[in-house]
């Protein structure tokens, strides 16, 4: 039983945690080199209890939730102990990480010599020393392929100095030393700062009555969670998605999803172990991003206060199995992409499963990825003395799906990131790196058509400058584009393709889905994203609404009429609905579907 | 009688601040009418005149330039129109691939779990954005020349839908006009009566979103803002007043109407930005302190703003709508938490305060306005912190049931406590959240509280203010008598700021001495001849320099003041460039306690030409010497006052002063209650309230670092 926290107290102290995750985040942010981390919020940062389970989580990236416990608990294994002074540093996707490229921090906070919370901050890196200039090796058969150097939850740092030959080691794998270096401070810098301020509140409360607080605070957010799940019915639900096949590499995978709801004891449960077995391949994901997407699928359909502690997450059990593909991965087997792609996939599955389940917060699937726009590019930079770049870009790729009462988010990028990332300027792109773009719209006619329509896809064409560039990428959604949800259609198929400039788009070759091509002077890659499915019937869309996505150029004033069955009089500065016309090709569009509308 | 005159329009009130004959600066208020600004501006200086017993013409004559006053004027206007989206129609030349900038933006910010919101339209329809075939690289070199078939097609269409402003935005405009300039002049020769705004002039800045979007909102400001001020002159100088209305900017300055018409943007939030002026002065004059942390609380909001080393903290990342014009305006974050923020228990039994509020209309419970959901207001007058008959200076009657029945209701059932915990509760909470926010701020910005003085202004702060100094571990803690107006304060007290800034690509070790002073000269030379334009005395001229850079490869700006690097002649000398690096490296040190050795990307160099204001200096440090802390100190009344904190459990008798029967040197022990005609100040027990030599209030008895 836990004990009765003072009403007023609760909020101060949480408003406190808050504020230091806050400062942890600022820290990180606003002092990391690479790209991913400074500009586009690639990171995430919290507070664990003594325990290592999550406390407090700063605004972060949903694949980063829910799991970041999981990562913290391998402190306990480490055979010297911990102490404080410690940074541990663990990358590791088999000990509870999410995949190399994020780099977990963890500092340890003891109060009077009690070890009381861990400060942990999480980012990803512009290169881990893999195989290939990218953080995502899709074709990677095994760990050694991938090549990225593992971190299995090490201490980088004793007696609050850094262990050098860590820093060594590090510093000759990795393409861009200096970039990775100054991210590594700017980790250790924000983990440090959570350590100290919850040095204080541990001093200004006393030790037993913060573990008191934490104690409350996850009873409170297991209050919170078992009062929505109440609400739900009760029963079990399926559902499935595939991602592409990809030739020489992977068959066509379906990821087969059953979620039981039991709202009287405030639970559910996500069984994933019904899936295939983990392949040769980059993709697998691991314990941490599995049991992140399925909770992030949840937390979607949730209302977005909950507190994101142990306390709450743990109603939400995720079933899994080891050595499967969307399960606990297993060395050798590569967890290169853990984090996207069968992610994304995942994510999508489990909101959509909830269709079935509720209207509350619907959602059809998010958008594929990785087309080419958020390639890891690198090369060499003639303005530079030719000095290697390596990073990767955010950017070009919308893919928010129609929900239920609102049109999608058109800078969503990833389901795992939902919206969360910064896109990145054009101009900041160009001038740190030998590359001009020579477009980024968006496509007339992409969106997933619903009663609520999915953003509009986008395309985002790259020329390299001075040298070559390789542009690194694993591009889903060719074959299986994202499903609509209620009657919602699909999302727009994604592409790769490059052309050589002078001759124009006829020039186009396709490339391969998952690939690293070099992109030779005077050609230019490009990239065309998903977008996610539509939610709802789009004959059923305020004809307002399409009207003037007509007059915006999203979509064709024949996609509207037969998509929506809206008629659209041009004739007027800002177009206007031909109410009689509209209502009359709706009731034959319907009658074509065998409904009466 | 000479007079300096502020009016700022707020939400609700429209405040006059007059820094009078005697060397007192003073607030009068009037509501604000926003279907006729002009009513509210004219009725706060009527008040005043009022006050003053003085003809409402000779009033305002004594407040013009040619008699040696002035009168400044702070609005929200051109942010109210942005935010409502009520701006001219504006058309965009934009470069052939990227229309849809407006729409990206930079990934508009968005919870990862908020899914229920729409995605916010572009500032400019996609319609009226219309392409041009052009490209320059970032180097400045040409990729595709300027198609001018391209730009006279575009510029026939946004004729044809009669848009009031053209706009050109190309990528890289800022190292390379030529096309953008191009283009305005083949637009003179199709279109000579329409306005041309080119981003490259507006804000020459990278990252082309920011850019083209601070370009767009100036363009379809200029209708707005030149027809407001024109019509304010006017119907000032109907009244009485002599010669132009100076207006106040985004940079917490003044300047004349004539410069805001050219460059509207930067009138933007111009209101709010002037409270960390007051708070400068202020903090200067009590403490002798150049840091200070200045917080504003309202009906509505609660704005926070910085002084460092007596320069006002100044960003390019601050939102207005849903945009960032990433131009450099003084730093004012607000938070929703106000006296109107509403309370409510969520289902885990959490108490919580906002996101929403009852603003002013419904307002708290006990405004008696139709609404029976707890707020702060309700919290504070059920804690007995405020007085119910002497709400803002007796005009207002509130009704306290309402407010000890909505708090029953809604928070105190709900927790089974009873109804004064329950108000405390909500009064602790809202307390939290706002110390949240301000550690969030100034973190942000590289400061650490704990070594500033805490200037607390806005109608609501003075019951809070102890607190938030308290968690936020500040010892010094100023409530100047003119809290209730702090920003119209301000605004009194501003000097006339210009600002200007250039792109200028260079690095510390490779650094182009020639270059760079070419840019500085063109601003000092532009400087000189603002000072010009403006009749600024050559003994009132300060020009000021600013580096904005970065380290290699990362992104965020940080500015670093320049001005002392320079020769006579505000130029660099050879070798300059190692103390510029150094300064930079000091700089971001203290923001982010990383200490680095690279080398410094120099991105921008901006200038401020600033025209000393002597308004300041003619404060009287001690304008009622006659007055003396021996006068009799005598309580205007006692109520029933709540201070859980401390461990009593019911509410005691507390002594209530009036500030009019304070004097210089009064020392007041907590707890006790101040009340002042637009503002409430609680002390709260073991501190010590003690009105200056200026009749300030100053709180002693912040306890030392708990560090």
């Amino acid at each position: 039983m836990t004990k009765q926290m003072e009403p007023y107290l609760m909020s101060v102290i949480s408003s406190r945690l808050q504020s230091i995750c806050l400062e942890m985040t600022n820290t990180l942010m606003r002092t990391a080199r690479s790209q991913l981390m400074s500009v586009c919020h690639d990171l995430s940062t919290a507070i664990c209890d003594r325990n290592g389970d999550v406390l407090a989580l700063a605004e972060s990236i949903p694949v980063h939730c829910a799991n970041m416990g999981l990562t913290v608990k391998y402190c306990f294994n480490h055979p010297e102990g911990i102490k404080a002074g410690d940074m541990f540093l663990n990358n590791s996707p088999y000990h509870g990480n999410t995949h190399h490229a994020d780099f977990t921090y963890i500092a340890p906070v003891f109060s009077n010599g009690e070890l009381l919370f861990f400060a942990v901050a999480k980012g990803h890196q512009a290169d881990v020393g893999n195989s290939i200039p990218s953080t995502y090796h899709a074709n990677a058969k095994d760990l050694y392929e991938e090549g990225a150097i593992s971190w299995p939850c090490v201490k980088v740092e004793k007696d609050y100095k850094e262990v050098p030959d860590i820093i060594s080691i590090a510093k000759a794998r990795i393409r861009v030393p200096e970039i990775w270096y100054g991210d590594h401070q700017a980790c250790v810098g924000s983990a440090r700062t959570g350590e100290k301020r919850l040095q204080d509140l541990c001093s200004e409360y006393g030790n037993n009555l913060m573990k008191d607080f934490c104690d409350a605070y996850h009873a409170y957010g297991s209050r919170r969670i078992q009062e929505e799940i109440a609400t739900l019915p009760a029963g079990t639900w399926h559902y499935d998605i595939k991602s592409d096949a990809i030739k020489g590499l992977t068959p066509e995978i379906n990821i087969h999803i059953s979620c039981e709801i039991k709202p009287d004891e405030g639970r559910m449960i996500i069984d994933l172990t019904d899936n295939i077995d983990s392949l040769p391949c980059g993709l697998n994901m691991c314990e941490a991003t599995v049991r992140g997407s399925a909770v992030t699928g949840i937390l979607n359909r949730l209302p977005n206060d909950i507190p994101s502690n142990e306390g709450s997450m743990k109603h939400i059990e995720v079933l899994m199995r080891e050595g499967c593909m969307i399960g606990k991965a297993v060395a050798p087997y590569s967890s290169s992409l853990a984090t996207t792609n069968l992610a994304d996939r995942l994510i999508s599955g489990v909101q959509a499963l909830m269709n079935q389940v509720t209207e509350e917060r619907g959602v059809a699937e998010g958008g594929a990825v990785q087309c080419p726009a958020v390639s890891v590019i690198s090369g060499k930079d003639w303005r530079r003395n030719n000095h290697p770049f390596v990073n990767q870009m955010f950017c070009g790729m919308t893919g928010g799906p129609g929900v239920n009462g609102f049109d999608g988010w058109v800078t969503y990028q990833y389901p795992c990131t939902g919206g969360a990332l910064n896109w990145n300027s054009v101009e900041t792109l160009e001038q740190q790196y030998p590359i001009l773009i020579l477009e980024e719209e968006i496509i007339p006619d992409s969106v997933g058509p619903g009663k609520f329509d999915s953003a509009p896809a986008c395309k985002f064409v790259l020329a390299p400058r001075g040298h070559p560039v390789t542009c690194a990428y694993s591009c889903d959604g060719i074959d299986n584009p994202p499903m609509g949800a209620v009657g919602g259609g699909r999302g727009r198929a994604s592409a790769a393709w490059k052309y050589t400039v002078a001759e124009g788009e006829a020039s186009a070759q396709i490339l391969p889905p998952f690939a690293e091509p070099t992109i030779e002077l005077g050609d230019a890659i490009v990239s065309e994203s998903s977008s996610g499915g539509g939610y709802g019937d789009p004959l059923t869309r305020d004809p307002a609404l399409v009207c003037h996505r007509v007059r915006e150029g999203w979509i064709t004033e024949e996609f509207a009429q037969r998509t929506y069955g809206v008629v659209v009089d041009t004739s007027a500065e800002k177009y206007l609905v031909d109410e009689e016309a509209t209502a009359r090709l709706r009731k034959e569009l319907a009658a074509e579907r065998g409904d009466a509308l | 009688m000479s007079k300096h005159v502020c009016v700022d329009v707020g939400g609700t009130f429209t405040d006059a601040a007059v820094l009078d004959a005697r060397g007192v600066v003073r607030v009068f208020k009037a509501p604000t009418t926003p279907h006729d600004w002009t009513e509210g501006i004219i009725g706060s200086l009527k008040t005043a005149a009022e006050y003053y017993q003085e003809e409402f013409s000779d009033f305002l004559a004594s407040a013009s330039v040619e008699l040696g006053g002035h009168l400044t004027h702070g609005s929200t206007i051109a942010s109210n129109a942005i935010v409502e989206k009520k701006t001219g129609k504006v058309g965009v030349l934009c470069t052939k691939g990227f229309r849809d900038v407006f729409l990206f933006r930079e990934g508009p910010n968005k919870g990862p779990f908020d899914i229920e919101i729409a995605y916010p339209e572009p500032f400019v329809p996609r319609y009226l954005t219309l392409p041009v075939e052009e490209r320059v690289n970032s180097e400045g070199g040409v990729e595709t020349p300027l198609n001018e078939d391209d730009v006279r097609k575009a510029v026939e269409t946004l004729k044809g839908y009669e848009v009031e402003a053209l706009c050109v935005c190309f990528l890289w405009s800022t190292v390379n006009d030529s096309h953008e300039q191009r283009t305005a002049a083949l637009i003179k020769e199709l279109w000579p009566e329409v306005d041309v705004v080119l981003s490259s002039e507006v804000n020459p800045s990278d990252r082309e979103y920011r850019r083209w979007v601070s370009a767009v909102m100036d363009a379809s400001l200029r209708r707005l803002i030149s027809t407001y001020v024109r019509t304010l002159n006017e119907r000032l100088r109907a009244c009485g007043f002599l010669g132009e209305i100076g207006m106040l900017n985004t940079s917490g300055g003044i300047i004349s109407a004539s410069e805001v018409v050219k460059k509207p943007l930067y009138s933007l939030d111009s209101g709010p930005s002037m409270a960390p002026v007051a708070g400068k002065v202020y903090a200067e004059l009590e403490y002798k302190d150049k840091n200070a942390v200045v917080c504003d609380m309202g009906g509505t909001t609660f704005d926070v703003s910085c002084v460092i080393n007596s320069h006002i903290s100044v960003s390019r990342e601050a939102l207005i709508g849903d945009e960032i014009p990433g131009i450099s305006r003084v730093s004012v974050h607000s938070i929703g938490a106000g006296g109107g923020s509403i309370a409510w228990v969520d289902n885990g039994g959490m108490i919580r305060v906002g996101p929403v509020s009852a603003g002013s209309m419904p307002g708290p419970a006990c405004y008696n306005r139709g609404s029976d959901l707890p707020t702060v207001t309700d919290a504070n007058l059920v804690l007995g912190y405020l007085n119910p008959n002497n709400f803002n200076d007796g005009k207002m009657e509130l009704a306290p049931e309402r407010s000890y029945r909505a708090i029953e209701e809604h928070i105190a059932k709900k927790l089974g406590i009873n109804t004064l915990e329950a108000a405390y509760a909500i009064w602790a909470t809202v307390n939290a959240n706002m110390i949240t926010a301000i550690k969030d701020i100034t973190i942000w910005q590289g400061i650490d509280p704990r070594g500033y003085t805490m200037i607390a202004g806005g109608g609501a702060c003075g019951l809070h203010a102890i607190p938030l100094a308290e968690g936020l571990e500040m010892q010094r803690l100023l409530i100047p008598r003119v809290a209730g107006g702090l920003s119209a304060s301000g605004g009194v007290l501003s000097d006339t700021v210009w600002e200007d800034s250039s792109r200028s690509l260079t690095s510390t070790r490779n650094f182009d001495t020639e270059s760079v002073n070419k840019t500085l000269k063109h601003l000092r030379e532009e400087s000189l001849d603002f000072f010009e334009r403006n009749g600024i005395a050559e003994e009132d001229r300060q020009i000021e320099f600013y580096m904005e850079g970065r380290y290699p490869f990362q992104v965020w700006d940080l500015s670093i003041d320049i001005t002392e690097l320079l020769n006579n002649e505000q130029l660099f000398d050879e070798g300059g460039s190692l103390a510029l690096e150094e300064t930079f490296h000091r700089e971001y040190e203290r923001t982010f306690t990383i200490r680095s050795d690279s080398a410094v990307e120099c991105v921008y160099w901006r200038v401020k030409a600033i025209g000393k204001n002597h308004a300041a200096d003619l404060i009287n440090t001690n304008p009622w010497p006659e007055d003396s802390p021996d006068d009799p100190l005598i309580p205007c009344g006692e109520r029933k006052v709540y201070f859980k904190h401390w461990g009593w459990n019911e509410a005691v008798s507390t002594p209530i002063y009036t500030g009019f029967d304070l004097s210089r040197g009064h020392k007041i022990k907590g707890p006790a209650i101040i009340e002042e005609p637009t503002t409430t100040i609680v002390v709260l027990p073991e501190y010590t309230l003690r009105v200056t030599d200026a009749h300030n209030y100053l709180i002693e008895g912040l306890k030392q670092s708990r560090r």
